[in-house]
């Protein structure tokens, strides 16, 4: 850049029509890639899924009747138990970027981006610039989704298209309902727990509280779900209980809904998450008016 | 000279605007305008200057009245509005996690420039305002003036028409005071940016603003300019004398000329004036030459803002 006098001068360019919650988008997008372990479990994420891919490529130059001799394997083992890479194989995917991608992902990259506003007491400065609560939310929430989108749906949707290009015909059939099921469950997953999380994150206004606080969220829903469903006799109750929620509802969208007796119903599980959500939206607007707009 | 226009419309145009917190009334009912050129905010603490600074950004709904700011109702064209003002809140505020570079560039981006123009503005800004060398660096780690430097620059990335400063000097050193003074001044009358400054520090007001809105517990008490404000009457002359007995004598002559006379603040100084028309020098001079009396000192009378603050306050203004 060459070098500039110090003086003010006016800006006399064109002006930009963005939406206010675009650069905001932007930016929180940015600090995600920024963070060391937030790129790390980025890299994990698009890690395995291209290296399902290179496995099913290397797989399919092999063997390339694998899909048959995979089948036969499982009349075989007479569990009668069909091994295919179906649906149910995908279920089995999206738990793997379930837990161990987009949770982690989701805590290291929103337990900061509301906290951090608040202490630097940023909302001032974007309050008074055409961006509204409900830009500002929109921007950082759309950022955080966006970003566990890309390292938990990406990867498994370019697995499924893998997986429908290199297939005999027929396959399609038996995975149709695949990329509803990742989008759905993932979506539904990823924005309760970036609405969850910047909600504590504007309570606690802390890092270190927020994380405390949703690991005893995590681990106390399991002993109260136990407990309330015990008492009433109404498995239903589970659906408070985190990972079993997450869980039904993968399993729901995927096709597989948890039929046993003492599981919650899909359904339940699903309205659960999204009554969390609406709950901590609302909160979360409350919080941030509160913050900056009065006072 | 900016070519700026000091638009025909008034900045700023209040109507019966009341703010309130829950149950207590920080605005009641303000009725006043302002054309342009550079407002002084005055008011002791809690009398309201940043109820009304943020109720104009929008950032507080008020319970009743009307804003106008640049001709536009604050209700209708509050997003369009706030990319034409910059703001310099009291409290400090920076985007935290970047550079300050980096923040104000984001900043100017939400106000509706280009990202690479808002990149080469936040750049020109910290120039500006004396942060070139420290502009890579996070806000979290400037000092105090820097920091308040650095909200100047976050007001002006983005080139507002109209600049909103709370407090601008709040705990600076006494260089760095008159350098952020300085650099209001600039922008002001270099480039034709209108000015509405709150504070409680009258020497900041006297040196950036030509008009001052005095507020006192929610109410307007006087809108005035601040030439008129610090006048004791227009044309009234302070003349300072040898001792207090000659003060004495010519006050005693005076009166009896028909001139309006005052006591000084010091004890050999008499303030003349005349009901109808301005003071002249000779004629004080040939009412002391036929007194005898020496004059040591004739200027025009004026009393500092300080002195009006007090009066306006105490109901005198």
């Amino acid at each position: 850049m060459a070098f500039r006098a110090p003086d003010y001068s006016r800006f006399a360019g064109p002006r930009s029509r963005a939406p206010a919650w675009w650069p905001i988008w932007r930016m929180t997008f940015r600090r995600g890639w920024n963070s060391v372990w937030v790129k790390r479990f980025t890299l994990l994420g698009l890690a395995i899924g291209l290296g399902t891919t290179v496995l099913l490529y290397g797989v399919q130059q092999v063997l390339p009747e694998w899909r048959e001799l995979l089948e036969a394997a499982g009349e075989g083992s007479g569990q009668g138990e069909v091994l295919r890479f179906d649906a149910g194989a995908y279920l089995v995917l999206l738990r793997l970027f379930l837990y161990p991608v987009l949770l982690p992902l989701a805590v290291l990259l929103g337990y900061d981006l509301i906290a951090g506003d608040l202490r630097s007491n940023a909302l001032e400065s974007y309050f008074c610039r055409p961006v509204t609560p409900w830009t500002y939310v929109l921007g950082r929430t759309g950022a955080l989704l966006s970003y566990l989108m890309l390292a938990t749906l990406a990867p498994l949707l370019w697995i499924w298209i893998f997986d429908l290009s290199t297939a005999p015909e027929g396959h399609f059939e038996t995975i149709r309902r695949v990329p509803f099921g990742l989008s759905a469950s993932l979506l539904l997953t990823g924005v309760t727990l970036s609405l969850l999380i910047q909600a504590l994150t504007t309570l606690t206004r802390s890092g270190t509280w927020t994380a405390l606080a949703l690991a005893g969220l995590f681990l106390g829903s399991e002993f109260f779900a136990n407990m309330f469903a015990s008492i009433n006799q109404e498995p239903d109750f589970r659906i408070l209980a985190f990972f079993e929620n997450l869980d039904a509802v993968a399993n729901g969208f995927m096709g597989f809904p948890d039929e046993t007796a003492g599981r919650p119903g899909f359904e339940a599980c699903v309205a659960f998450q999204a009554g969390v959500s609406l709950l901590s939206l609302a909160y979360l607007l409350r919080r941030v008016k509160r913050s900056a707009l009065v006072g | 000279m900016s070519d700026s226009p000091r638009e025909s419309v008034p900045v700023l145009e209040l109507e019966g605007l009341v703010v309130r917190y829950g149950r207590f009334t920080a605005l009641q009912g303000l009725d006043a305008r302002f054309q342009g050129g550079s407002l002084g905010l005055l008011g002791p603490n809690g009398a309201g200057k940043s109820s009304l600074l943020r109720a104009i950004l929008g950032l507080i709904r008020p319970a009743r009245g009307s804003i106008r700011v640049l001709g536009r109702d604050l209700r209708r064209g509050g997003a369009a509005l706030r990319r034409r003002v910059g703001y310099m809140p009291e409290r400090d505020s920076w985007i935290g996690g970047v550079s300050g570079v980096a923040g104000l560039a984001h900043l100017a981006e939400i106000s509706g420039l280009r990202r690479d123009d808002a990149m080469i503005r936040a750049h020109d800004v910290l120039h500006f305002t004396g942060l070139a060398e420290e502009r890579y660096r996070p806000v979290a780690t400037y000092s105090v003036g820097m920091r308040q430097r650095y909200k100047l620059a976050a007001a002006l990335v983005h080139d507002p028409d109209v600049l909103f400063l709370d407090e601008p000097t709040n705990g600076m050193d006494p260089r760095g005071r008159v350098r952020m003074l300085e650099l209001v001044d600039r922008v002001r009358r270099e480039h034709g940016i209108h000015l509405i400054v709150a504070s409680h520090l009258l020497p900041d007001v006297e040196r950036l603003c030509d008009e001052v809105w005095v507020l006192d517990a929610g109410r307007l008490r006087m809108a005035d300019t601040l030439e008129r404000l610090t006048a004791e009457a227009r044309g009234a002359k302070r003349v300072r004398l040898p001792a207090a007995a000659a003060a004495r004598a010519l006050a005693e002559a005076a009166g009896r000329e028909g001139f309006e006379v005052q006591e000084g603040e010091r004890a050999a100084e008499v303030i003349l004036s005349r009901p109808d028309r301005e003071v002249e020098a000779r004629e004080v001079f040939r009412l002391a030459r036929r007194l005898g009396l020496e004059v040591h000192g004739l200027k025009p009378a004026a009393r500092s803002l300080e002195q009006a603050f007090v009066e306006v306050l105490e109901g005198d203004g």
